[in-house]
């Protein structure tokens, strides 16, 4: 796989991805993955443009994470393309998947804050290799504090992430992915664990990121008020093949009962 | 059949963990060497190792040789060889005692430190996050770890010595009414270097072996809170027995070398 | 990151206050050894050197004067100890000193003793070989005296009694000149007598030479030895040998002077015929004599082999030649 150019152009015809005049900047196609006997994706499929909000939802085990994963080079599938912003992730070295990385902000499930340093130090912890990104600045701080406004905590600068409550360490996780100003965020269960409150607070956070920074967002979730909420276009993920893909309006209003399931109250 | 099966499987088990401990310690030896440094991150873990450790050491080291030497007077006086405890105790503390106490004191506190918080930065996806925001976490969060280890054992050993060698001092002093400076000048006469450069040495391995076993332990945490605390015990249990061996070994190795 | 500046300094406090114990116990151990202070090597010669290790003490005069640095086989029965010495002390340590193997206590570790030598020699030089001095041997040769001594004390014992009888009862000179071998016999014990007689008498003269060159009444002896009950044993030991050995010169000359009469003087002959257990008791004197005498060689040739008196023996059999 590391060895061959980064597009295939005779399997995945470059035509097949714009929509719209968008560009696509993520594509995966065929994506395999199993855990001993365990088969979690075989054969997946997904294309993100440009200025888009998709979400994929899945149940719990159902790949989604893994999928996400080997977006980033977190994981490596065991056969599959995988191309993030124009580059095949398995050719990359370690340089250039950093590189790359400096672009794709990535939410985690449970925020991952690093409960040995200040919100502050938090998010600086992606400047350290990637400063030149933003211009070299000689004072983080700035930064820092645009990033916080973002999501409205810039009172808790110096706080430690222990005291923090739950919606707060996603906000602080949220400014953090924020800081490098990427141009794909990947949301892994952004309102997992929170109150619906709080999760609606965060997906109003998320729509305004996307519409001040113009990022592209990949969302991953189970929750359908947050499907319905952000997305523009919506894929399940069964089985581990993509089962069907539309509007929430469509999907929701399908009869397959594998699809009714998500969206059953 | 069945029993004969699991035997295998735990067989197969021991050596495939030995395999990846040894891979582990290879990516070490690999990482390390290979920039960028991270100085700031090494500074603050020898600090926490160092430091934080120190009062424990000092406290056990102290008792060690309270005790050490208690439990000797009454057999030493039998043979009229009382005047011998400083060179005994002092040979005995800084060949062995020394040692493998603070490196067994360090095993429980580091080790299962460095296998929980490892563990847990594993679990919620800290490490993960580490990885995707250009920081290679395993030069981060390990390599500085073990390398704090290495460095500072040594230097606890020293300090967990000597305050060893004052508590017999001091047991000595208001027991035998040997002078603390007696008692100090013996252990110096009795001590050469063929007991000062081999545990020294020891020490650093035994450092190594100490975060080593934790950061392993820690970086392959598997999911769960059950699994932290999995990693936390394992850690000190396997860093433990780590020890005795490689102390095994050194004994072996500096005996060739110290023929003394 | 933003760890509070203070816990680095603490850290710096720590691996320097660290650091510098551990340097300062090398260097302790290392002082012990004499490693830093300025050296100077002297060499001696052993014959065994009784467990002794590198890096084992070197004491002059009972201060710790340096440490060995090497031990090498020289040839098959000689053995080649290397001392690395405290250089302030070159100046004491003259030409003529000594060292021997000693232990530091009943069961302390090996070590070298120095012991200052009598007369008003030359300071060593740096790679001087100094003479050595064998305990173990020295040990060997004061148990061959005592037995030699014990041996003259039965012989004079026996040869007074000779004597007293000789004195007294006058039967038996009959009864020697009658019998022919025994006449015989009495010259030559006597011969041997005076043989073994000067013998001795120079071996311990020698012997009495070479004890006060060591400055026997000074430290050196006594230190060497120890405890002082040794040295007694070993002071009594020669004077008895000594007064003994005067005992048969005396004697000897007493029966030199009977064997000449009886050689010459007929008058006394009836007189001697008449008592015959004077004769008897004279006859088994002489064998005890003889055997006497025998072990009294023995022990004189265990004493030419001696480290003290070899040398002396040797300087006899040149001259001899």
């Amino acid at each position: 796989m590391t060895s061959e150019p980064m597009t295939q152009p005779e399997t995945y015809p470059k035509t097949d991805e714009t929509r719209k005049g968008k560009e696509a900047v993520i594509r995966i196609r065929d994506l395999y993955k199993s855990f001993g006997p365990v088969q979690v994706l075989r054969g997946f499929n997904l294309t993100l443009y440009e200025r888009e909000n998709l979400v994929v939802m899945g149940k719990s085990g159902s790949g989604k994470s893994v999928m996400i994963k080997c977006l980033v080079g977190l994981m490596d599938p065991d056969s599959g393309y995988v191309e993030v912003l124009g580059q095949e992730i398995s050719g990359l070295g370690r340089q250039q998947l950093d590189q790359l990385r400096s672009d794709i902000g990535f939410l985690f499930q449970g925020s991952a804050l690093y409960d040995s340093m200040t919100v502050r130090e938090n998010l600086e912890f992606p400047l350290r290799r990637h400063r030149e990104k933003l211009g070299n600045p000689k004072d983080t701080l700035p930064l820092v504090e645009e990033a916080l406004e973002n999501v409205g905590l810039a009172h808790a600068i110096d706080m430690m992430p222990a005291e923090l409550s739950g919606g707060m360490k996603r906000r602080i996780a949220l400014a953090r992915t924020l800081i490098l100003k990427p141009r794909v965020i990947l949301y892994d269960e952004p309102t997992s664990g929170l109150d619906p409150i709080t999760a609606k607070e965060i997906i109003g956070l998320m729509r305004r990121i996307q519409q001040k920074y113009g990022t592209a967002s990949l969302i991953i979730t189970h929750d359908v008020d947050c499907a319905r909420v952000v997305s523009e276009r919506i894929l399940l993920l069964v089985d581990g093949v993509n089962y069907a893909e539309g509007s929430y309006a469509e999907l929701a209003g399908n009869a397959d009962p594998k699809v009714e399931a998500f969206f059953k109250k | 059949m069945n029993n004969v099966a699991s035997i295998k499987d735990r067989v197969y088990l021991f050596l495939a963990e030995i395999g990846e401990l040894a891979a582990f310690a290879g990516r070490f030896f690999r990482e390390v060497a290979r920039p960028p440094y991270e100085f700031r991150e090494l500074l603050r873990q020898c600090y926490q190792v160092g430091n934080r450790s120190l009062t424990l050491v000092l406290v056990t080291g102290f008792i060690i040789g309270l005790v050490l030497t208690l439990q000797s007077r009454p057999t030493l006086i039998e043979f009229g060889a009382v005047s011998w405890m400083p060179n005994m105790v002092g040979i005995s503390i800084v060949r062995e005692i020394g040692p493998v106490i603070t490196a067994l004191i360090c095993a429980g506190r580091i080790a299962s430190g460095m296998g929980a918080e490892l563990g847990s930065m594993r679990v919620t996806e800290q490490i993960d996050a580490m990885e995707v925001s250009g920081t290679n976490p395993f030069k981060y969060l390990v390599a500085t770890r073990i390398l704090a280890t290495t460095l500072m054992l040594p230097l606890l050993v020293v300090f967990g010595d000597l305050i060893a060698l004052f508590g017999s001092a001091l047991v000595e002093n208001l027991k035998g009414a040997v002078s603390f400076r007696l008692y100090f000048n013996t252990v110096f006469e009795a001590l050469s270097y063929g007991d000062l450069i081999p545990a020294t040495v020891k020490s650093f391995f035994f450092g190594f072996v100490i975060g080593l076993v934790g950061t392993y332990k820690g970086y392959y945490c598997k999911k769960g809170t059950a699994g932290v605390g999995k990693a936390a015990n394992t850690a000190v249990v396997i860093a433990s027995l780590l020890l005795f061996f490689v102390d095994f070994v050194a004994v072996f190795v500096s005996d060739i070398f110290y023929d003394l | 990151m933003g760890t509070p500046k203070l816990s680095f300094v603490k850290l710096g406090l720590f691996v320097v206050t660290g650091s510098v114990l551990l340097i300062l116990a090398a260097y302790l151990i290392g002082s012990e050894q004499k490693m830093f202070s300025r050296t100077f090597e002297l060499t001696t010669v052993f014959n065994n050197v009784g467990g002794l290790q590198v890096g084992n003490n070197v004491r002059y005069a009972g201060i710790n004067a340096g440490t060995v640095r090497a031990i090498t086989m020289e040839t098959d029965t000689t053995i080649r100890v290397y001392m690395r010495i405290d250089t302030e002390l070159q100046s004491h340590i003259k030409k003529d000193a000594l060292a021997m193997v000693g232990s530091d206590g009943l069961v302390g570790s090996m070590l070298i003793n120095i012991i200052p030598g009598n007369g008003p020699a030359q300071p060593v030089d740096s790679g001087d070989e100094i003479r050595s001095f064998s305990r173990i041997s020295t040990q060997d040769m004061l148990t061959t005296l005592n037995v030699t001594n014990e041996n003259a004390a039965l012989l004079t014992a026996d040869l007074l009694t000779i004597t007293q009888s000789i004195r007294t009862g006058s039967g038996v000179l009959g009864k020697l000149l009658n019998d022919s071998t025994l006449a015989r016999d009495l010259q030559e014990s006597v011969r041997n007598l005076k043989l073994t007689t000067a013998q001795s008498n120079e071996a311990l003269t020698r012997l009495n030479r070479k004890i006060s060159e060591l400055r026997f009444e000074d430290s050196a002896l006594a230190l060497l030895l120890d405890d002082p009950e040794f040295s007694e044993q070993i002071r009594s030991l020669v004077s008895g040998l000594d007064s003994s050995g005067q005992d048969i010169r005396r004697l000897t000359r007493r029966l030199d002077g009977l064997a000449g009469s009886l050689e010459a003087g007929e008058g006394t002959l009836g007189v001697l015929l008449r008592d015959s257990t004077a004769a008897r008791n004279l006859q088994s004197s002489l064998q005890h004599l003889d055997s006497g005498l025998q072990k009294f060689d023995q022990n004189m040739e265990a004493l030419k082999h001696n480290w003290l008196t070899r040398g002396y023996f040797r300087k006899l059999e040149r001259q001899q030649q």
